[in-house]
């Protein structure tokens, strides 16, 4: 009965979830709140902003017949200066300096007698004050002239007076040397040109695009995100829901759809409702200049709307899977939209070039294409990366989604109260929670940042920074998780796994920490490739190294291999790792507690250094590897000891490193010669497998 | 097709459930929710899983659901292991809970077809069911009436509806008469006598026990996350010596008394 039934039950459960979407989309579409806030408001709200643009942006821009006020200090030498202007106008005619920018500020200018100049800039009643300091009382005019600082539009004023001024000087030493029967001679003769940058409609929208896209997707996924997740848990509709046999990514499929038509329908209604009203106002050429976009031009900001919203709907439907109610689902909400908007900004910068690991940088990748295919410079190559890129994000998004939505993991985060985060507990315990680990993570970034940074604001020599940074370290990675296991009552012994492996151990343990080093040195360098270092950061590395090597090895070790390999130990593999719940489900203990390595080698307090995660991600994923079957810390100190040291040696003695190991003739850091690589690799296995198979 | 009534003869257990445990983290340690519970439930049988706040009666009927992993032990629905065909089982499964909401924007008859069609029915099914659930529970007057305008009643008897609209064959009812008034709590007795008579498997989560006394067959007191008493209502007036449900909760929840010293 049940086989004959299967095939169909197939069949009609992958036609379901099409259905459960369109009833998502029915549900959310129907809620009035939703097409007032999203779509209906767009409609009214440009408009408005136009209106408002039009009242305070339109006076001062280019082609506005608004007038702009000179103030002239005494109001009495009002006409003397307006004889000067023109004058000098004159003067500028004559030799054809006047461009249409300067014709069209000329006849805006109104001069105004003021009383006090710099009062009246100050509060903006002009643009520019004329001061006259000698009216009428000596032969040389004496002219100071005040203007806004860092306001474009008292300085472009400032540089046509100062222009006409200068003509008028010009003009009057000319005529003295003609009556002297001389001819002015200028041993230098000058002509600026000016280059205009090729500015097309597409060439603007490059630079606004990506932060406005990011920001309508973002609005129009947050509501139906929000509702058809945690809003499920409100309305506690979630139990009878799960509780039916779909699985549950069929669920978070229909209604990541649901989500996605919610915030495409929404970008689409926001930008043709800014766009039109752009046009009609007037505005658009403020902006956009005169062109209009072409039809390619809006095909390819749909294509790129998708782009954001296949994005934008997968990670907000992620996040709000975690949160038991729309309050919590909108407090997880707020910093992701801060985050969002940065990689926004990036797109008005010119010289960031989507190369590299950029092209798969989540957001950062979607906003520098965006720029490039408007601006006409993006390659079919890179837009197939950064769109696969996308959706594998969405779809891994997704999948966390569906992995968390319904289940209790969600209640038993929010649950704990403040006092089980800060508060001492009465029970001592084994392990640390998980949200133990997460204060510990996130007190221990804090921490590494404001110290790091004050350690290197410190203007000493390098001995005494190394002592210094030793000293964060310490503080950082080993006395603040130990401080809160003591206060939180959570047992050292267990936690930081201080028993001694078996014996077995120990001969695998030196042959990792011996021939560890070239897969690690590798994957640097594979990462280097992936983002590869700038020549500023490469001249800094080369300084560092030669001004290393003037230190006593012993004091090197000692400070950048010993003692960072001992306290991260301490805090990765002990801390953390046992807060990852090593004894049930061990693996994800590993993979989490190498991540979280991995990026902390990444997150430096002086800058990002994301060609360094390959590498450490994977020294942690081997050093957790040791520390869960080892049931032991001491094992993998040993190898991280090692490690670092032969690192450090590698890069003391680079000349061997050549003579030996490394492939002739490379400038930078060299790549070792196969037979090492595989020789490294081959050791390590076998070494990792004895270690596995001696479990304590 | 409609399913046969009872969907198995009777005596036949459709749940069974042995050696169920489940422990939640909790700061410093784990703590057990439901510890080795044993018990199982017969087509037309109503089984009342009773305990005061917090005995473990919803975790053991989540686990039951495949909504939450035991820890040890196992929950068969008609043969089916709830961890291994976790959908299947679902399938079966009819779930009415107290707090349970509806979706606001659809319409009774929408919700009706939206469940059914979850739950693999056929439309022509589904509108046939619909039919009989809208007689059954006095639907008509409302049925194509928004979610969001019901009043409490009606919108109890949607919820009743929904949890049939797949004809399974066992039910779980968790805290079915929480926050009713009387009118409502008949109408939810009424609706598990006719649970009863259709040859349904019942388990009724509840801590009223003077309502669990008379809608069920059979008894299991949970105390503590442990089964502490199972059997009819005879069999446990005998083993406990009380005459009611509460009386027995009450001596269960008085500690015992140390044995003391014999007088000499």
């Amino acid at each position: 009965m049940k086989d004959a039934r299967e095939p169909e039950a197939g069949r009609q459960r992958r036609g379901r979830w099409i259905r459960l979407a369109r009833k998502e989309l029915r549900e959310t579409l129907r809620d009035r709140r939703t097409i007032v806030t999203l779509v209906l408001m767009p409609i009214l709200v440009y408009p408005l902003l136009s209106l408002s643009f039009n009242r305070f942006l339109v006076p001062l821009a280019p082609g506005s017949d608004e007038a702009i006020i000179v103030g002239v200090v005494p109001g009495r030498a009002v006409n003397m200066v307006d004889r000067l202007l023109s004058d000098g106008g004159r003067i500028a005619r004559l030799l054809r300096e006047n461009d249409a920018a300067a014709t069209e500020l000329e006849s805006r200018i109104r001069l105004q007698g003021v009383t006090n100049a710099a009062r009246a800039v100050e509060q903006y009643r002009v643009a520019v004050a004329i001061e006259v300091e000698n009216f009428q009382s000596s032969p040389t005019t004496r002219l100071v002239l005040r203007y806004r600082k860092g306001q474009p539009l008292s300085l472009t004023v400032l540089r046509f007076i100062e222009r006409r001024l200068q003509r008028l000087n010009e003009n009057a030493l000319k005529r003295q040397l003609s009556r002297l029967g001389k001819t002015a001679w200028q041993p230098l003769a000058m002509k600026p040109i000016g280059i205009e940058p090729p500015r097309s409609t597409t060439q603007s929208l490059g630079m606004l695009l990506p932060l406005v896209l990011i920001l309508m997707t973002i609005t129009g996924a947050v509501y139906p995100a929000i509702d058809l997740t945690a809003g499920e848990r409100e309305r506690a509709t979630l139990e009878t829901l799960i509780a039916a046999p779909m699985p549950r990514h069929q669920l978070l499929l229909a209604k990541y759809v649901a989500v996605l038509t919610v915030a495409l329908l929404t970008a689409v209604v926001n930008l043709t409702a800014m766009i039109v009203t752009l046009m009609v106002s007037g505005l658009g050429g403020l902006l956009f200049g005169d062109q209009v976009p072409s039809l390619a031009t809006v095909g390819m900001i749909f294509g790129l709307t998708i782009l954001f919203a296949t994005f934008f709907s997968a990670v907000l439907l992620a996040i709000t899977s975690f949160a038991r109610s729309f309050k919590e689902a909108q407090a997880y909400l707020i910093p992701l939209m801060l985050l969002a908007i940065s990689p926004g900004i990036l797109s008005m910068m010119p010289d960031l070039e989507l190369h590299g690991a950029l092209i798969v940088i989540p957001l950062v990748n979607i906003v520098l294409l965006a720029r490039d295919l408007l601006q006409g410079a993006a390659s079919w190559d890179m837009t197939m990366i950064v769109v696969a890129s996308t959706a594998t994000y969405a779809v891994l998004a997704i999948a966390v989604a569906a992995r968390v939505f319904g289940t209790d993991v969600v209640g038993q985060a929010a649950e704990g109260s403040w006092g089980e985060w800060f508060g001492r507990p009465r029970m001592a315990a084994r392990f640390p929670t998980s949200n133990q680990v997460a204060a510990g993570l996130a007190l221990a970034f804090i921490l590494f940042f404001v110290l790091g940074r004050l350690a290197a604001l410190a203007d000493v020599d390098l001995a005494s920074r190394l002592r210094l940074n030793v000293l964060v370290s310490v503080v950082v990675f080993a006395m603040m998780p130990a401080c809160l296991a003591g206060w939180q009552r959570i047992r050292w012994r267990t936690t930081f796994a201080l028993s001694m492996p078996s014996p077995a151990v120990w001969p695998a343990v030196v042959v990792l920490a011996v021939a560890l080093w070239p897969m690690a040195h590798e994957l640097v360098l594979l990462g280097q490739w992936l983002a590869p270092l700038d020549n500023r950061l490469v001249a800094q590395v080369h300084a560092y190294v030669n001004e290393l090597n003037r230190v006593p090895l012993a004091w090197v070790l000692l400070t950048l291999a010993i003692v960072p390999a001992v306290v991260e130990e301490w805090f990765f593999r002990g801390f953390v790792m046992s807060g990852l719940d090593i004894e049930r489900r061990p693996r994800h203990a590993v993979l989490w507690s190498a991540l979280a390595f991995g990026v902390f080698h990444v997150l430096t307090p002086s800058m990002l250094l994301p060609e360094r995660f390959l590498g450490t991600t994977f020294l942690g994923m081997v050093l957790a590897w040791i520390r869960w079957r080892s049931a032991s810390l001491w094992p993998g100190m040993f190898v991280h000891i090692g490690h670092n040291s032969l690192l450090l040696i590698a890069v003391r003695h680079r000349e061997y490193l050549e003579r030996f190991v490394a492939e002739p003739g490379q400038v930078d850091l060299p790549h070792l010669k196969w037979p090492w690589i595989v020789a490294s690799l081959a050791v390590s296995c076998t070494a990792l497998a004895w270690i596995g198979r001696r479990r304590g | 097709m409609e399913r046969s009534q009872g969907n198995g003869a009777d005596g036949v257990a459709m749940v069974r459930v042995a050696g169920l445990r489940r422990e939640f983290p909790r700061a410093g340690g784990t703590i057990t929710a439901v510890d080795d519970v044993t018990f199982d439930v017969r087509s037309g049988e109503v089984y009342g899983l009773l305990g005061p706040n917090g005995a473990g009666k919803t975790t053991t009927l989540r686990m039951i659901l495949g909504l939450l992993e035991p820890t040890a032990g196992l929950a068969e629905v008609g043969g089916l292991r709830t961890d291994r065909s976790p959908q299947e089982v679902k399938a079966q499964i009819g779930l009415v809970s107290a707090g349970a909401g509806l979706y606001q924007w659809l319409p009774s008859r929408e919700l009706l077809e939206f469940f059914g069609d979850l739950f693999g029915c056929p439309p022509p099914l589904v509108a046939q069911r619909i039919e009989r659930l809208a007689d059954l529970f006095e639907l008509w007057p409302f049925l194509d009436q928004r979610c969001a305008t019901l009043s409490t009643g009606q919108k109890q008897r949607v919820n009743l509806a929904r949890a049939l609209i797949h004809d399974p064959p066992v039910m779980l009812l968790d805290e079915p008469t929480r926050g009713l008034d009387v009118i409502g709590s008949k109408v939810i007795f009424d609706y598990v006598k006719h649970l009863r008579s259709r040859g349904k498997a019942v388990i009724v989560c509840t801590h009223r026990l003077d309502e669990a006394q008379r809608l069920c067959d059979r008894f299991g007191l949970l105390h503590q996350g442990r089964l502490v008493l199972e059997g009819t209502l005879d069999q446990l007036r005998e083993a406990t010596g009380c005459e009611t449900l509460t009386d027995m909760f009450l001596s269960l929840l008085v500690p015992k008394p140390r044995r003391s010293e014999p007088t000499p």
